[in-house]
């Protein structure tokens, strides 16, 4: 973003933008931890994501204890795990944002014992590499700065991977969970990512944080001054800084088509690693995770510490609710995330926020076609052309724009002075492209 | 308790459109001040109305809004008068009647910025979907309709040229450096100009009412980038090519580069057009690649059009040639903004080796032609290309219009002559001027009359060559100048006016003029004065002098025409010309947008030849 930069990059987008960050409040105050016996049942959503099959387990009126196995998805090998002591009530439908809709979710009442079920077999650094990426396949660990993607599968059948670089970027305005962690707990960040390193093969380990992050980054660099092969890189304060092809391109300067193995990289979050330290070093499965509560909707904002599956409203209640009676709140960040039409749904691991705000009049003037969009867009495609193309239904001219590379990060939409709803227009050719590939796929194989 | 769900993101940047058209209306009205000012040191007339032309500007534009709201407004839309606020604000119509008229000359006529400020914002904008849907920048084409169809009252005056100091015989500095040197718009030097490089850049001369203020602008512009209310990318490839090109153009020609960029940059409204018209987003490209393969492309076309084309500028035909251009930009740019970036710096740097080479090569090729002399003549009646002549003409041959031959035999004279012949070559250029007598056959009996004749032949024959056809039939052989006689040798030396009088014996010249009356507050009484000269019935040359049009572009028209017209009449016979009942409307003799000095050539012609045959 400095003028030099801006000039070098006389056609390619500048692919990031400095966003108010809202993090200060959040970042400054301690982690509030909710006392288990307010939370009377926990509701684990017995679908996966996207709607995947879930093989069961257990039964409605089994016990189970913290650490118990109750699920495993069908699509990948992902076990499910209880996140507290107590019986099986029943099935329950609410809201899951993940899935967009409403799903079956198991319910488990709260003995507010916390019995710890069998510990998971642990590794150490010195283990094979096959066992170090079995133990995180038997953790059941999955992205948790938001995709909640299966963990194993990157390093399953890797090769030639260089560098593994921890993603403790945390760009979304108004998130701070990685910041907490990493001041809490930076003895096992630093451990998760030397396991990772190990399972990746990788020569060197990277942890990437954003530059004036003073707490995360003193407790970090004291970590790390035992592990000659991990180190510490400041990215700049920018948006999407914590996307995985800018947080590469910044830090190795290499590009990918695809995935980031192509670039001989890969990337996890820094709270993932943080679970996975937990999990192979010292056999406790995941089952609390801190989020941010945040925004100018909510009374007060603060970092919570609380079991997977507790519902929202409870949460907000507990942190003195809601500042308005109309608000508009979504389960992540204000970038990329989807308004959310209750908040009765539960914490699964990859939400790491909760954010609420009070909405503002919102005035869309015309386009003056100053192409801001296409000058900042991440991925570098042309947002406004893509908005042109679909307002005239022009779906061949739609398939040359690259539209499935975008990853709905917002920029458009936040940079444009007119307003515009330039994101949503991209996604909605999304749709149009797929159906259009899909028709062509079928066409094809008539 | 309820959640409004709204489609994402939930944050958005503060830098609005609102903000970006507030900016550049600053801008303009600084550029308009500083208008208003200069223009008050010429009278309060003038400063009157560079304050009138705007707000008429603005007044029709709005009305202009007015009208088209009323056209489209719905009662579902809400409130009346709330909609109308509505649709004017978001319209930001003010930006182009501001920019619209400050390209217009203070002697513009307000029924002229009416009739392009409804042109601008009726057809221009609204009649393609109103602010962000026009493909053409409004201000660009309403300035272009008004300059072709109201070209002659676009003056940079009220009427009385001499207030305003800086015109040069009532054309902008613009048009007389256009037209300062043989080849258009190819010097260095504001020399006898009446403006000086100085003020050239600080704006104190009157042009279009905005665009003196090359270096106000300028600075305005790199604020104006720095505040993200234009990209840089458009004006900096523009001025570069410009710049780039000219300094080619400077190196081909031999003339003082620096000065020629600084000319090409801060005359005829570029700046003005850079920061202010090509800039506009909505007419122009949405990529990158796009913004600056525009600034290229214009570029070229306003040195192309300053060098070669007919009008004394180029800059808002260029930016009609980067609009039109533009959505074939958009259409061909659809690749990822970091991909194919070879492909876009060959392209950029191909149309901008475009520029040097054509360009270039344009501006080489008049420079080499200038040996042919060019007889463009200026306002005032001189003529210019009599110095270049005399010049070319020790530098290389000078191909003769017409050659008239003659020849004399002297009688022998008892004891000392013999029977002796001249022959002369008369060679005359196409206004019948003397331009070289080559003499040939003996010349003397020989010995000292020999050697007399020959030191003295070079300078009788340059005496000849320096008077007029009607001068050497006026000469008597028996009484003749002491530049023409040779002492001692006197029958040669009325051999040789035998010799020119008989090849000149068949031209009759006439001389004639026309007056064309003083049209109040425009020009004064104009006449013409011209020499025909007929041989054998047949109009074989014209020699024009005296006014002949009022000046601007109505100088450098005639200067383009002026050769045709002329060489209409000549090869006419004369009972073919006075068949000619009027001047004919239709013909080569006529120019349209220079009847009064064409109907008056015609006349002096006619006027001329009325003694014909008497």
């Amino acid at each position: 973003m400095t003028v030099v930069g801006e000039i070098m990059n006389i056609f390619a987008s500048l692919t990031m933008r400095h966003l108010d960050g809202h993090k200060r409040s959040t970042c400054a105050c301690d982690v509030l931890t909710i006392d288990e016996r307010e939370i009377p049942s926990v509701f684990i959503p017995i679908v996966g994501p996207n709607g995947a099959d879930i093989e069961l387990f257990v039964k409605e009126g089994e016990e189970v204890k913290a650490g118990t196995v109750i699920g495993r998805r069908k699509d990948f090998y992902v076990p499910i795990f209880s996140p507290i002591s107590g019986t099986v009530k029943g099935k329950n439908n609410r809201y899951n944002p993940l899935v967009g809709r409403a799903t079956p979710h198991y319910e488990i009442v709260n003995d507010f014992k916390q019995t710890p079920a069998e510990p998971l077999k642990t590794v150490s650094f010195e283990s094979p590499r096959e066992d170090i990426v079995r133990a995180i396949k038997e953790a059941g660990l999955v992205g948790l700065g938001g995709a909640g993607f299966p963990t194993y599968v990157k390093y399953e059948n890797v090769k030639d991977i260089d560098t593994l670089i921890i993603n403790g970027v945390e760009c979304e305005p108004y998130l701070s969970t990685d910041f907490k962690v990493a001041e809490r707990y930076a003895a096992d960040v630093v451990k998760g990512a030397e396991l990772f390193r190990l399972a990746a093969g990788a020569e060197i380990g990277i942890i990437a944080i954003k530059v004036h992050k003073t707490a995360m980054k003193n407790a970090l660099t004291g970590a790390l001054a035992d592990y000659a092969h991990l180190k510490l890189a400041e990215v700049p304060d920018a948006y999407p800084m914590g996307w995985e092809r800018t947080l590469i391109q910044k830090l190795t300067k290499r590009s990918y088509d695809k995935l980031p193995s192509e670039a001989h990289v890969l990337v996890n979050n820094l709270t993932t690693a943080y679970a996975a330290a937990r999990a192979l070093l010292y056999g406790e499965p995941l089952t609390h995770r801190i989020i941010t509560l945040s925004g100018n909707g909510l009374k007060q904002e603060a970092n919570v510490l609380i079991p997977l599956g507790t519902p929202m409203n409870l949460i907000v209640a507990k942190v003195g609710g809601y500042a308005k009676e109309e608000v508009t709140a979504f389960a992540g960040g204000p970038m990329s995330s989807k308004a959310v039409s209750d908040d009765s749904f539960a914490v699964q691991a990859p939400m790491g926020a909760y954010t609420v705000i009070i909405p503002t009049p919102h005035q869309e003037i015309a386009c003056l076609r100053c192409g801001t969009c296409t000058a900042v867009c991440p991925a570098n495609i042309q947002p406004i052309e893509i908005k042109l193309a679909l307002d005239g239904d022009n779906t061949d001219r739609l398939l040359k724009l690259d539209v499935m590379r975008c990853v709905e990060c917002g920029l458009c939409s936040y940079v444009c002075p007119s307003g515009i709803e330039v994101t949503e227009a991209v996604r909605k050719a999304k749709v149009k492209v797929r159906i259009a590939l899909a028709k062509a796929a079928f066409a094809a194989k008539k | 308790m309820k959640f409004i769900v709204t489609p994402g993101p939930y944050q958005r940047g503060t830098h609005k459109t609102g903000i970006v058209m507030r900016d550049l209306l600053i801008a303009l009205l600084l550029v308009w001040f500083a208008a208003i000012a200069y223009n008050f040191t010429i009278g309060a007339a003038y400063g009157v109305k560079a304050i009138l032309m705007v707000v008429v500007a603005a007044f029709v534009t709005l009305l202009c809004d007015i009208l088209v709201h009323a056209i489209r407004y719905k009662p579902e839309q809400g409130a009346y008068i709330k909609t109308l606020l509505k649709h004017v604000r978001e319209n930001f119509s003010l930006v182009t009647a501001i920019i619209f008229a400050l390209t217009l000359p203070i002697g513009t006529p307000y029924y002229v910025i009416v009739l392009g400020s409804v042109f601008a914002t009726l057809l221009v904008k609204y009649a393609f979907g109103g602010f962000g849907n026009n493909i053409f920048n409004p201000a660009a084409f309403a300035r272009i309709f008004v300059a072709l169809t109201f070209a002659g009252s676009l003056t940079p005056h009220l009427g009385d040229a001499s207030v305003v100091p800086t015109l040069t015989a009532g054309a902008t500095i613009t048009t007389a450096f256009a037209n300062s040197t043989a080849l258009k718009w190819l010097g260095d030097s504001l020399a006898g100009l009446n403006v000086t490089m100085p003020q050239a850049w600080l704006g104190f001369y009157s042009g279009a009412l905005g665009e003196p203020f090359a270096l106000l602008i300028l600075v305005l512009g790199i604020a104006l980038a720095a505040r993200k209310a234009l990209n840089w990318r458009t004006p900096v490839f523009y001025l570069g090519t410009v710049a780039l090109t000219a300094l080619v153009i400077a190196l081909f020609a031999g003339i003082n580069p620096l000065n020629y960029i600084l000319l090409h940059l801060g005359l005829g409204g570029l700046m003005f057009g850079a920061v202010f018209m090509l800039t506009d987003p909505v007419s122009g490209p949405t990529s990158p690649f796009g913004k600056a393969l525009i600034g290229i492309i214009a570029g070229l076309m306003t040195v192309l059009i300053r060098i070669q084309g007919n009008l004394p500028e180029g800059v808002v035909f260029a930016i009609a040639i980067a609009n039109v251009l533009s959505p074939l930009i958009d259409r061909m740019t659809t690749a990822m903004t970091n991909q194919k970036l070879t492909q876009k710096w060959l392209v950029l740097g191909g149309l901008l080796f475009g520029s040097l080479a054509l360009n270039g090569s344009i501006a080489f090729a008049k420079v080499l032609g200038q040996a042919e002399p060019s007889s463009s003549l200026s306002s005032d009646g001189s003529t210019s290309s009599e110095e270049s002549s005399s010049e070319e003409s020790s530098e290389e041959p000078i191909i003769p219009f017409k050659v008239l031959s003659g020849a004399y035999t002297s009688s022998a004279c008892e004891d000392f002559c013999a029977e002796q012949t001249q022959t002369v070559d008369v060679n005359l250029d196409d206004r019948f001027a003397i331009i070289s007598i080559e003499l040939s056959g003996a010349n003397t009996t020989g010995g000292t009359y020999t050697t007399n004749w020959t030191a003295s032949e070079a300078a009788v024959v340059a005496y000849y060559e320096s008077l007029s056809i009607v001068e050497i039939q006026a000469l008597d052989p028996n009484a003749m100048p002491s530049e023409a006689l040779v002492a001692g040798v006197t029958v040669t030396s009325q051999r040789l006016l035998h010799a020119l009088q008989d090849a000149l014996a068949d031209v009759e010249v006439y001389y004639g003029n026309a007056v064309s009356n003083a049209y109040p507050d425009h020009y004064e009484d104009q006449t013409t004065n011209v020499g025909v000269y007929v041989i054998a019935g047949v109009i074989e040359a014209i020699d024009v002098t005296g006014m002949v049009t009022t000046g601007g572009s109505y100088a450098t028209n005639w200067n383009n025409h002026y050769e045709t017209i002329r060489d209409y009449y000549v090869g006419m016979t004369v009972v073919e010309f006075q068949a000619l009942a009027a001047l004919p409307h239709d013909s080569d003799g006529f120019v349209a947008g220079l009847t009064f000095s064409t109907e008056r050539l015609f006349q002096a012609i006619v006027n001329a030849l009325s003694t014909y045959g008497g």
